[in-house]
């Protein structure tokens, strides 16, 4: 084997960097360890200040991405930050959800739900009662035997994983929709006489949802979602975003953007270099990666923070693999060219290479025609950057790479 | 002839995988790019051989496999501590429609794979991954990496991983000394030589061993030999539970068939391996690797690693006997009950096996076959629930599309032919053998007793001590079975019959109150005897007991020490017997009731029953008595408070004043009892037969008497109000002077009964029956509803109006 000829590489080290890029969202340990300040923070900064200076109105915050630009581990320091004002509801919706059947209604009984769990320390039972009471007559049907915080499992449960309860859950909350949200925002306000923080709901993985879903949940009955007397901050997805239906649906939203390694003009930015390469270095030793090395797999993962972190992993690997005892241009450029040989396997040229070549050279999306602009961009060929006011499109590297390589 | 490169590439993307599963934690996806159909079983072949710590399963998708990530998660419970690297196959040769399912499913059920203690590998075609891409864009994108083995490999895969042999002249050794020690028991016996399995020392099975029989679902008899032979011969399962209480033979047959299958492998060593596994005792989570593991060494002197026994249990090499479930430690924990349960279901190997193969295919597990007491399994819907209460709808359909079901059968009782048969063999005389089977028949219940082959072997032993006795329950035959070593006086026996009974009670106690379920306890933890309990000549022993127990049958003691009772009914008996004792001598509970089992509380009222006459004065409070006779019995100045009293016989009792509040009294035979003045209130008396009852002043109010005979009671002066009497028969009842107010006396018949003086205000008498009733001076109010044209005033009742009602 491989491993054994290597002997005079780091192997330990390079393992153990390897399980460190782990394309999970940060969290325990790893968030403590591997978080940067410089390359999340403005993020962080922009959301909590929109939070803050809601002051006292029941602010429903939306948070937008790319998938990988780090979203969760973003709302995951956001909620660290206002743990000491607020009390923190920070869930993610593929855990109370099914995403292949949901619906608003769904979504605001799961929220209440956790808002109760959330107590579940602190003397769970008096906040359970109002909640019982609303679910009387539907418990049998579910044959929901359970009391007190298994009820709220066992029904977690359902609601995520059986279409039959989903259903009746639904249509008995319906003629109850008054009283979902009343306890909701009782409860809300319950908590803040207790711990005096006013509550702060945090649902993640939103954005995962499908665009129809989407739609129904976010514009359909945007009155549900805005009713709740509590303030919540949602993940949304791109797909919708870009829907023209986003713009009367009057929404506070906060773009996270890819970190911006070259600005509009197509400059470099050395400090978002600097930023990621700090990342980097978090998670690898210096003297296990060149210098050049790192600069190319930066460049190449557009400022997508995961892209970053699986070259990053591949690249370890390789290292393991090869016996080479620092990862070099060559290991570079080899993980580079595997994943532009990926974006060159799956990218659509037929139908959208026209569109593509039009963004690299203009970096704008003007001309491009919405079905198009959805399909690169929820597919990562095409990010959009911001920064300050200003805002651009430009093509993944590594599918720029393959485009540049036909001319 | 390849190129040299088209073989670099394939070593390339092999080398990285590899190293990417050998360094890698848990929970990583893959996918893999092929286009040789022979390509997934070469590289899967090459990772066997080359990464020996993983083991490698390849799993075959169909249709009805298709929503993968929620299904694996749910169904998929790992055995084992080795790194597990699932291969999923097949996915190109999926249907349009359900790849397009299935490409739905992984999108939103990565996370349930992600956080799975295994790897998954995706084979798919190039074709395959543009779809997957499109259709399921957020799988992908979590997907560490993508191996490229579209190009062929050199011919250089043929790799096939060999499983090192398990070494068969062990097990061979060890099932001919079994085989040797079943068919030489009573040499066995008389040496003083441990059984190899512990459940032999029973009984002389080879001799006195009765075929069993059992019922299916149906109600249908079938011999369990020809059942568990067309069990091991099917494919259709592969889990078999035997219930039956205790008693009725269940470990019997398990050994018996044990050593015959055992037999047929020492005959021919293609047949499984049959293993007998005791989980008496076993403490806390069953953690099946290690336990098969320590079996294999302490049983056979092997020391096996995990992946050659599920190597070889993978290709159901074995079944596996699995007798003293219900003798764990953890069954007071439901949770953990299920657990172990569940893990037990893993030795076939089949949570494996129904996702690795493709449906429909014939498999061939692992054979389990389980003994238990009926009552851990209660009914049928229980346990179902017990066993699939937390998976979803979806995983239930498929359990029950899939083989993965766990049979029952129903041990059956011994029939008048089998009793026979059993009294033949062990008697070896006609004459004798039809006098006692004339005694059995002639004593009250000794015929229903001797249906348990336990039992049975008891009466045969005490027969003459039996003979004459007009009753006889399960209590006064454990009684008179172990009375026979505890009261013999032996001149070299040096303890009194009295002590050799507390040595009894102590052993029982502590084995309870040391719990962890292993039921065996050391000298070194026993109390020395009491002085008076010993004879004058007493040895001084380091075991005191030692000697003692040497002559007696149902009590064992190994070579270190260790006392075991032979089967667990007779702690269970001891329990109770000292129980009893205890709160009849001492009047105090020598450990809280509700610390013992079903079996115990099921002794200890068989001894309140044997004792009727000599309850007075006695705490019963909270005991369960349901169902036993104490007609006629004495209990004065018994606390009854909280007793489970339903369907108990206590015609003619007196139980004057009697504190009964809310005590379960539904269908008790309360005929002739005295109840004047018997605080009765709450009580449910539903369906309890209370004729010629005297119940004068005594206290009803809210009873549930709905339906209920009442013909001729005595209720003078009797507190009712807000009882429920609808649809009772009061036909000639006295009900003079008596509170009814407020009662439900909705389409009751009260022709001819008195109830002069009685006060009816509020009380609902729509529908009932009042020809020839005796109202005079009958209290009503304007809340009080007759039945149609009925008019109070005609029959001298006195109205009182509402306002006055709560002075008067």
């Amino acid at each position: 084997m491989a491993q054994n000829q290597t002997t005079s590489i780091n192997f330990e080290a390079f393992k153990q960097a390897y399980r460190n890029f782990d394309i999970r969202p940060l969290s325990g340990q790893q968030f403590k360890d591997f978080y940067v300040e410089e390359v999340a923070g403005e993020g962080v900064g922009q959301i909590v200040n929109t939070i803050e200076l809601a002051g006292d109105s029941y602010e429903k915050l939306l948070v937008i991405g790319h998938r990988g630009c780090g979203k969760s581990t973003l709302l995951r320091k956001v909620a660290q930050k206002l743990e000491n004002k607020y009390h923190i509801v920070l869930f993610s919706a593929k855990d109370v959800i099914d995403f292949e059947d949901v619906k608003t209604i769904d979504l605001l009984l799961s929220t209440y739900m956790q808002v109760l769990l959330s107590m579940k320390d602190e003397g769970i039972d008096h906040f359970l009662s109002p909640f019982e009471k609303m679910l009387d007559t539907v418990r049998q049907r579910l044959e929901l035997k359970e009391v007190g915080v298994r009820l709220l499992g066992a029904l977690s449960f359902k609601i995520r994983t059986e279409k039959e309860s989903r259903s009746a859950l639904r249509e008995n909350l319906q003629t109850q929709l008054e009283i979902l949200h009343k306890n909701l925002s009782r409860a809300c306000g319950d908590i803040y006489q207790q711990t005096e923080k006013e509550v702060l709901v945090i649902i993640d993985d939103l954005d995962k949802l499908k665009p129809d879903f989407a739609a129904e949940i976010f514009f359909d009955n945007i009155n549900l979602l805005m009713m709740p007397e509590v303030k919540i901050v949602y993940t949304h997805p791109l797909d919708t975003y870009y829907s023209p239906a986003f713009l009367y649906a009057e929404y506070t939203d906060q773009f996270i953007s890819p970190i911006n390694l070259r600005n509009k003009a197509d400059e470099e930015q050395p400090v978002s270099l600097e930023n990621l390469q700090r990342l980097v270095l978090k998670r690898i030793d210096q003297e296990l990666i060149e210098e050049e090395a790192l600069t190319t797999l930066i460049e190449h993962s557009g400022g997508l923070l995961r892209d970053l972190v699986k070259f990053m992993r591949s690249a370890c690997k390789k290292s393991i693999d090869m016996g080479t005892p620092i990862i070099n241009q060559t290991i570079a450029e080899e993980v580079i060219k595997e994943h532009a040989n990926e974006y060159e396997r799956l990218f659509d040229f037929l139908n959208y290479e026209t569109d593509a070549r039009e963004i690299m050279e203009t970096r704008k999306v003007k001309k491009i025609e919405k079905t198009a602009l959805t399909y690169l961009v929820r597919y990562l060929f095409v990010l959009e950057y911001r920064q300050q006011d200003t805002t651009w499109f430009d093509v993944h590297p590594c599918l720029k790479k393959v485009l540049l390589s036909e001319d | 002839m390849q190129t040299p490169s088209f073989s670099t590439n394939f070593e390339k993307s092999y080398s990285e995988l590899k190293t990417e599963l050998w360094i890698g934690e848990t929970g990583a996806l893959f996918l893999a790019l092929y286009q040789d159909e022979r390509t997934p079983e070469r590289v899967i072949n090459r990772l066997k051989a080359d990464l020996p710590e993983h083991f490698e399963f390849p799993i075959y998708l169909d249709e009805y496999k298709l929503q993968f990530p929620l299904f694996f998660h749910m169904s998929f419970e790992p055995t084992g501590q080795q790194s597990n690297i699932f291969h999923v196959m097949n996915l190109p040769q999926l249907s349009e429609d359900s790849l397009r399912y299935l490409l739905h499913s992984l999108q939103h059920g990565r996370d349930y794979l992600e956080t799975g203690a295994y790897s998954l590998v995706f084979w798919i075609t190039p074709q395959l991954e543009k779809e997957l891409f499109r259709g399921a864009p957020d799988f992908h994108h979590w997907v560490s990496h993508t191996y490229d083995f579209v190009e062929l490999a050199a011919d250089n895969a043929n790799f096939q991983s060999s499983p090192s042999l398990l070494p068969l002249n062990k097990i061979n050794g060890y099932l001919e000394k079994v085989i040797w020690q079943y068919e030489h028991w009573q040499e066995v016996k008389e040496s003083g030589e441990d059984f190899l399995i512990e459940v032999m020392e029973r009984a002389n099975l080879r001799e006195y061993y009765v075929t069993s029989y059992c019922k299916d679902k149906k109600g249908k008899k079938h011999s369990l030999d020809e059942l568990l032979q067309e069990f091991l011969a099917k494919d259709a399962s592969h889990f078999l539970t035997l219930l039956g209480d205790f008693g009725t033979g269940k470990s019997s047959f398990s050994l018996h068939h044990y050593i015959h299958l055992a037999r047929q492998y020492s005959e021919d060593h293609s047949n499984r391996i049959p293993i007998f596994i005791s989980l008496k005792g076993y403490p806390g989570r069953l953690n099946i690797e290690q336990f098969i593991l320590q079996e294999f060494y302490q049983k056979f002197d092997i020391q096996l690693s995990f992946d050659i026994f599920q190597n070889l249990a993978l290709q159901g090499k074995f079944v596996f006997f699995v007798d003293g479930f219900d003798e764990m430690a953890s069954l007071s924990e439901q949770e953990l009950t299920l657990q172990n349960f569940k893990e037990l279901t893993k030795l076939t190997f089949e949570n494996v096996l129904f996702m690795t193969d493709p449906s429909g295919k014939t498999k061939k597990a692992n054979k389990v076959f389980l003994t238990c007491r009926t009552h851990y399994f209660l009914s049928a819907a229980q346990e179902t629930e017990l066993l699939r209460a937390d998976y979803t709808i979806l995983y239930r359909n498929y359990a029950t599309k899939s083989n993965y079901q766990i049979a029952r059968i129903h041990l059956q009782e011994f029939n008048d032919q089998q009793i026979k048969q059993y009294v033949l063999k062990h008697i070896q005389n006609q004459q004798e053998t039809e006098s006692i089977l004339g005694i059995i028949k002639n004593t009250y219940n000794l015929q229903e007793l001797s249906t348990r082959p336990l039992l049975l072997e008891m009466i045969v032993k005490t027969i003459p001590s039996l003979k004459g006795k007009g009753s006889i329950n399960a209590a006064s035959l454990y009684q008179a079975y172990t009375g026979m070593w505890i009261e013999r006086d032996d001149w070299r026996s040096q303890m009194t019959a009295e002590g050799k009974r507390h040595f009894m009670w102590q052993l029982a106690l502590k084995m309870l109150n040391k719990g962890g379920g292993d039921f065996s306890l050391h000298y070194s933890e026993l109390d020395k005897p009491n002085t008076e309990h010993l004879k004058k000549n007493f040895a001084k022993e380091e075991d005191y007991y030692k000697y003692e127990t040497t002559t007696c049958s149902f009590l064992h003691r190994d070579s270190e020490g260790n006392y075991k009772f032979v089967h667990k009914s007779f702690m269970e008996y001891f329990l109770a017997e000292c129980f009893f004792d205890s709160i009849k001598k001492k009047k105090t509970r020598v450990v809280d009731y509700e610390k013992l089992n079903e079996e115990t509380k099921f002794f200890l009222k068989l001894f309140v029953s044997l004792n009727k006459t000599g309850l007075d004065g006695l705490d019963l409070n909270s005991l369960s008595l349901t169902k036993i006779d104490l007609n006629g019995a004495s209990l004065r100045g018994a606390n009854l408070s909280g007793v489970d009293l339903r369907e108990t016989n206590l015609g003619g009792v007196d139980l004057r004043q009697f504190y009964l509040r809310g005590v379960d009294l539904s269908e008790a035979d309360l005929s002739e009892a005295d109840l004047s003045e018997a605080d009765l209130s709450e009580a449910d008396l539903h369906k309890a037969d209370l004729r010629k009852a005297d119940l004068r002043k005594a206290n009803l109010s809210g009873t549930y008497l709905n339906g209920t005979y009442l013909w001729k009671v005595n209720l003078h002066g009797a507190n009712l109000s807000r009882a429920n009497l609808s649809r009772a028969d009061l036909w000639g009842t006295d009900l003079g002077k008596a509170n009814l107010s407020d009662v439900d006396l909705r389409k009751t018949n009260l022709s001819g009964a008195n109830l002069s003086e009685a006060d009816l205000r509020g009380a609902n008498l729509r529908g009932s029956d009042l020809f020839g009733t005796v109202l005079s001076n009958t209290l009503y109010s304007k809340k009080t509803q007759f039945p149609d044209r009925f008019k109070p005033a005609a029959h001298n009742m006195i109205l009182l109006p509402e306002e006055n009602q709560e002075s008067t």
